[in-house]
């Protein structure tokens, strides 16, 4: 039997719903915190980086020719190497799908539920992300398709705040009155990663490389939602009042009244649940995908088991948001070297290969 | 498979019983409308009013609790309070914030924190200026109308629909107040004999309100402040022509122009452009003749008049309302709107307001 591919679309979904999540609700803020004025603008260079970032990746499958990124490393370096390496981005990656569990459900908490432990709130969230994952990622990419549908059938709510859209309070000054720019950027740069999983789905993809436009494609999608919904509260709250909301998305959601029922920001909050049980999710896959290599004979679903259960562990020491917060950071400056440095790696490897091979 | 849908079936209920975030109805007191005025010692006196749902409510009916008490913030009055209830105060269902005219003028941001930190409170919740106190206002019984709570909060989001005063919301006023090229304002109402009426606005200067705009100027204010899709006004004056004259379905359009005047200061032109239909007319001219074009010059002389006259006192008390500021400062660059005191510029600056009135039918009545 032919294996199963992943169909490209798909892909694309997989890319923008990694990508996406939480963030949302704080991106207006930061970008008027870190930018100021018009600082929603800064988000289409950093798009373009990120997709200078995703054509290294395209160019490790280019040069790789749909090898599987382990087995370009287990070419050219030895297991003493590789060992210790599988094991930092596992934890790496776990680490970040458990904390993007983690802050939703710190908002979750503040919202809805504030005196339910958020231990319990992220013990739910797991056991969903855990049904989740073990279903295969072939599951996991149609399960998407309805998951971003639900997160992109919220874009006609941008109607409503139309009304109460006034260009004016965009002002015509380009980037005042903002702080760290570079911390800016980081976090900005932060909001786009979740592309660089597309690494670990070659063997999935199908064989040649119309794939990877597809890539780009989810990427466009992203930053076509973080415009919107950057641009829409600058002329909604003006940048200054930007700076003083914490979630700037939940206070527009709360704006929105309909004539059946009123508050739905609660509602709406909850949908991107399924958000966060694909990001968690991917992080979590590519996690087991990368220890699988060490244990070979371990079944995967055992090895995304513990991966969750030890994470979980570690997840207990943040309490706050603004806790898990800088320790997202911190693991974005992470991620953020290995997203550059890993396809840089894998394209010198290939380049070594190739030249052992004319010599051989 | 099975045996492990049931255990997280299992699972789950077990976790779902650790929630300690029930809400019961009748075990809960959701605050409708928070009653807020000035106290010495820079105090506040916070009221609240709840209606309660109790099973052993007399035929049906549903009671209102009030409550009041001294203290230094919002939330110390709520747990305050909560002591004297029965029930668990929430914050979730508050439609109207009122708040005493002494209050008002005294300044009162810092206790507007808690409502934007508290995720329960709703951004669209009115606020309110009271001429007078509020703590009396919502302690009163209105014998002809519904619940006080209800009355006010349905009043005012009747008119804040039909666009007869701008809404103001928690939103529009923590919006504004942020924004350096615009004040904040609120709707006013006061008691009158055995009713409450809307009363003006009240224009602030950051956080203390400054100036009130009388009911009879609301119209004007409402056609500076924005586009109007729905509105209604009445103009009455001593001209023959134009005795009195009432429209509805009023459609406006506002443009604001900056320009630098031959002094080289900023000067300001408001474009008021303004539709309706005519509901009422006393006086001498035809409508359905020429006539009409007469009535129409005479329409927006008055509103372009009358509309000076109200900029003129806000530029008076230094309270930039309509947001002139933001359209000055988007003309200037930023080091130079930095330097400008927008406030004592604003209290200088020319504005000239040009209306043009267009009568879009006449009613059935032809004369």
């Amino acid at each position: 039997m032919e294996r199963e591919k992943l169909n490209r679309f798909h892909i694309a979904l997989l890319v923008f719903n990694t990508q996406s999540g939480i963030v949302l609700f704080t991106l207006p803020r930061i970008t008027a915190r870190y930018f100021g004025t018009n600082g929603w603008l800064v988000l289409i260079p950093v798009f373009l980086l990120v997709t200078l970032n995703i054509m290294l990746i395209s160019a490790v499958y280019r040069m790789g020719r749909g090898k599987s990124v382990f087995d370009i490393l287990s070419a050219s370096l030895p297991r003493f190497i590789l060992t210790p390496l599988y094991v930092f981005l596992w934890a790496l990656f776990s680490m970040i799908g458990c904390l993007v569990v983690k802050q939703y459900v710190l908002i979750y908490q503040m919202l809805i539920f504030p005196t339910t432990s958020d231990a319990v709130l992220k013990i739910f969230v797991d056991v969903l992300v855990f049904l989740y994952i073990i279903k295969g990622i072939y599951n996991m990419s149609k399960a998407n398709v309805i998951f971003s549908l639900l997160l992109l059938l919220q874009i006609p709510l941008s109607l409503f705040f139309l009304q109460e859209f006034d260009l004016v309070r965009l002002t015509p000054f380009l980037f005042k009155e903002g702080t760290d720019m570079k911390e800016g950027l980081l976090q900005l740069y932060g909001a786009y990663l979740g592309y660089e999983l597309t690494l670990f789905l070659f063997p999935y993809a199908e064989n040649n490389k119309r794939w990877l436009k597809y890539i780009h494609l989810g990427n466009g999608i992203t930053m076509f939602i973080y415009l919107l919904v950057t641009f829409l509260s600058y002329g909604f709250f003006s940048h200054r009042a930007l700076i003083h909301s914490s979630f700037p998305m939940l206070d527009m959601y709360a704006y929105l009244r309909f004539p059946f029922i009123e508050r739905i920001q609660n509602f709406l909050f909850s949908l991107f649940l399924f958000s966060i049980l694909h990001t968690a999710g991917m992080y979590y896959w590519s996690g087991q995908a990368v220890i699988s290599q060490i244990f070979r004979r371990i079944p995967w679903k055992v090895i995304v088991f513990f991966s969750m259960a030890a994470s979980i562990l570690v997840g207990l020491i943040p309490k706050t948001l603004i806790q898990v917060e800088s320790w997202f950071r911190y693991f974005t400056m992470v991620q953020l070297g290995f997203s550059l440095g890993f396809p840089l790696l894998l394209i010198l490897l290939l380049l070594l290969q190739r030249r052992f091979k004319k010599h051989a | 498979m099975r045996r492990f849908a049931i255990l997280t079936a299992i699972f789950c209920l077990l976790l779902a019983g650790c929630s300690q975030d029930q809400r019961i109805l009748e075990r809960i007191g959701y605050i409708e409308t928070a009653a807020f005025d000035a106290a010495p010692e820079n105090k506040l006196k916070a009221t609240i009013s709840m209606p309660l749902v109790t099973q052993f409510a007399k035929d049906g009916k549903t009671t209102d609790e009030l409550l009041e008490t001294v203290s230094n913030s919002p939330k110390e009055a709520k747990s305050a309070l909560a002591l004297r209830t029965s029930r668990i105060i929430v914050s979730g269902q508050i439609r109207t914030f009122m708040i005493g005219d002494a209050l008002a003028r005294r300044g009162f941001w810092q206790y507007i924190d808690t409502f934007l930190r508290d995720p329960s409170v709703s951004i669209r919740t009115a606020m309110v200026v009271i001429d007078g106190e509020a703590g009396k206002i919502i302690s009163q019984e209105y014998p002809r109308h519904t619940k006080t709570a209800n009355y006010i909060n349905k009043l005012l989001q009747k008119e804040f629909n039909k666009q007869s005063t701008p809404r103001t919301s928690l939103y529009e006023f923590s919006r504004d107040y942020h924004d350096d090229g615009i004040d904040p304002i609120a709707i006013m109402i006061k008691e009158q004999e055995k009713d409450i009426t809307i009363s003006g606005i009240a224009t602030f200067r950051e956080d203390r309100m400054v100036a009130k705009i009388p009911w009879k100027d609301v119209y004007l204010f409402s056609l500076l402040y924005q586009n109007l899709k729905q509105g209604e006004f009445t103009i009455t004056t001593d001209n023959p022509d134009l005795k009195a004259i009432s429209f509805r379905a009023v459609r406006s359009k506002r443009r604001i122009v900056i320009s630098k005047g031959s002094s080289g200061g900023y000067e300001a032109d408001i474009y008021l452009k303004v539709e309706g239909g005519v509901d009422e007319y006393i006086g001498d001219a035809k409508l359905s003749s020429a006539e009409r074009t007469r009535v129409e010059k005479l329409v927006s002389e008055h509103i372009s008049h009358e509309a000076v006259r109200v900029i003129q006192t806000l530029q008076h008390n230094r309270t930039d309302s309509f947001g002139l500021g933001k359209y000055v400062r988007n003309k200037m660059g930023y080091a130079e709107w930095e330097q400008t005191d927008w406030r004592e510029m604003y209290s200088e600056m020319p504005v000239r307001v040009h209306c043009s009135f267009f009568m879009k039918n006449f009613g059935t009545y032809f004369d």
